[in-house]
């Protein structure tokens, strides 16, 4: 047996693709064709967001004769973040609900970095700095819990920063302390109900988009934000997760970013959306949906914050750590 | 009298004003390409650049030669681009297949021999980790998909010699760092 045999006996047996996987793939094939051939992005989105469900979006498109002599055969996809945030959306709505039972704890670690700013009123001196910070959380199904938090390792963004800090008279950069930890009784720990919220996509998104659900800015930046902050900690069901998907993939502008890391360096779907010098970005785990991370960056290179998520996973204490 | 079917050079050539033309090169395709993906990448990256093969395909489809009978050895050399963004982890694919992988699918080995062929082929595989990404490329398209010379060397848009020898100097490197058992060897070829 010759090198080239020994080569031919080590290819690795392979099987597939499933079905799925083939259905995926036609799906995307067919948004490049679309983004291709028909018409400006904004266009697409457009059209794609008048639709309050995404059925009658694409019949009312297909109606079109233009449309429908482009796509030919099969069912219009949305843009590639759109398929991709549809994939993860498959995904949740399969999945096991994470459930804590009475005495048990939803546990989830977060560690990140996030730019604060000081001013003194008086003298009007301002600086900027950034801070690492870690945060853990054990909340029960009856919001009681524990939560940890750490900040550590500040660092000024310039020199002209430090300089201002020292004019300020050296301030403490940490005033709260660099570590707090907090237990809380039934109903201390504040919680968003997803259980009263609708799972229609579009209901969903109007609910999200008036800010009743989580208060923020306008714009579409923000609301992936709060997509992001409603998968989180939150232990949703199977199929408002797959709503919230949902809704992030009918933002207008959500980009795709393929290759995605979060700061731990696991490997992830990335999807973004740009307003104005602002960047939010979301990262999701391709084989169980979960938030990996998130990140806000401005002016392209100055990261606001970031934040990288481990869990949640269901514990027996609050002295627990997986 | 029947009607001569396009071939895949013609359907691409027609794909340029007829998108839907482009469906069938899809359909025929897909399947092979996800699988050569798949030996060379986990699976979930082998799906991603499989549909991203036929996106890129189905954005240059006016670049292919329509004289060409068959699109294949093109969609091999699109997504053999597409790797080379992903070498990484293709090299974490062949190490993972040195420790957990391998079957051996060959009928002929029996079982008493199967540990040292197995042996044999994790030195294979981690030989073929320490090939120059451009001869691994030629190797793997040759060896694990069967292709000729000249449609190795029209995959990847370089000249048969060069086929030639990128193969040779692979096939000289895994015959550098492999060492099959003599009595292995005398049973393999028997």
């Amino acid at each position: 047996m010759d090198e080239l045999a020994l080569v031919k006996a080590a290819a690795p047996a392979v099987s597939g693709p499933d079905s799925a996987v083939r259905e995926r793939a036609e799906r995307r094939l067919e948004s490049a064709i679309t983004s291709a051939v028909h018409a400006p992005p904004e266009r697409a989105v457009q059209w794609w967001r008048r639709g309050s469900v995404r059925r009658v979006a694409w019949a009312g498109a297909a109606a079109t004769a233009l449309i429908a002599m482009l796509v030919v055969s099969l069912p219009f996809a949305p843009s590639p973040a759109a398929g991709a945030l549809e994939r993860l959306a498959d995904l949740a709505v399969n999945q096991e609900r994470i459930t804590p039972t009475p005495g048990e704890y939803v546990y989830t670690r977060t560690v990140g970095t996030e730019i604060r700013s000081w001013e003194d009123v008086e003298t009007g001196i301002e600086f900027s700095y950034q801070v690492s910070f870690s945060r853990q959380a054990w909340i029960g199904s009856d919001g009681s819990g524990r939560l940890v938090e750490a900040m550590h390792s500040p660092r000024f963004l310039s020199e002209a920063d430090e300089d201002r800090w020292e004019a300020a008279g050296s301030p403490a950069l940490f005033p709260e302390g660099t570590r707090t930890d907090e237990a809380f009784d039934p109903g201390g720990l504040a919680f968003i109900d997803l259980a009263s919220l609708p799972t229609d996509p579009a209901q969903l998104a109007r609910a999200i988009e008036s800010r009743s659900v989580v208060s923020g800015p306008p714009g579409e930046l923000s609301t992936l934000l709060i997509i992001g902050d409603l998968l989180r900690e939150t232990y949703a069901a199977p199929r408002m997760r797959a709503a919230l998907f949902e809704v992030a993939a009918m933002l207008e502008g959500v980009q795709l970013i393929e290759d995605a890391s979060d700061a731990a360096g696991r490997e992830g779907i990335g999807v973004a959306v740009v307003q104005g010098d602002q960047r939010a970005e979301l990262i999701f785990s391709r084989n169980t949906s979960a938030l990996l991370g998130e990140e806000v960056v401005v002016n392209e290179d100055t990261v606001l914050n970031s934040s990288t998520y481990f869990g949640p996973v269901i514990v027996q204490s609050t002295e627990e750590k997986p | 009298m029947r009607e001569r079917s396009l071939t895949e050079g013609e359907l691409l050539e027609a794909s340029v004003a007829e998108p839907e033309k482009f469906a069938p090169i899809f359909r025929r395709h897909f399947d092979v390409i996800f699988r050569y993906l798949a030996k060379r990448v986990d699976p979930t990256t082998a799906e991603d650049l499989a549909a991203e093969t036929f996106v890129q395909a189905f954005a240059h489809r006016s670049r292919f030669d329509p004289s060409r009978e068959s699109a294949l050895p093109w969609l091999y050399g699109i997504a053999t681009n597409l790797l080379r963004h992903h070498r990484r982890r293709e090299r974490v694919r062949l190490t993972a297949l040195t420790r957990t992988g391998i079957r051996l699918r060959e009928p002929t080995i029996d079982s008493e021999r199967a540990e040292e062929l197995t042996a044999v082929i994790v030195s294979v595989l981690n030989a073929m980790e320490t090939l120059e990404p451009s001869d691994r490329d030629v190797l793997v398209l040759h060896a694990w998909e069967d292709l000729s010379y000249s449609q190795v060397a029209e995959a990847l848009e370089i000249p048969i010699g060069t086929v030639r020898s990128r193969l040779h100097r692979a096939r000289a490197l895994i015959r550098e760092r492999i060492d099959p058992p003599e009595a292995m060897t005398n049973r393999a070829s028997r």
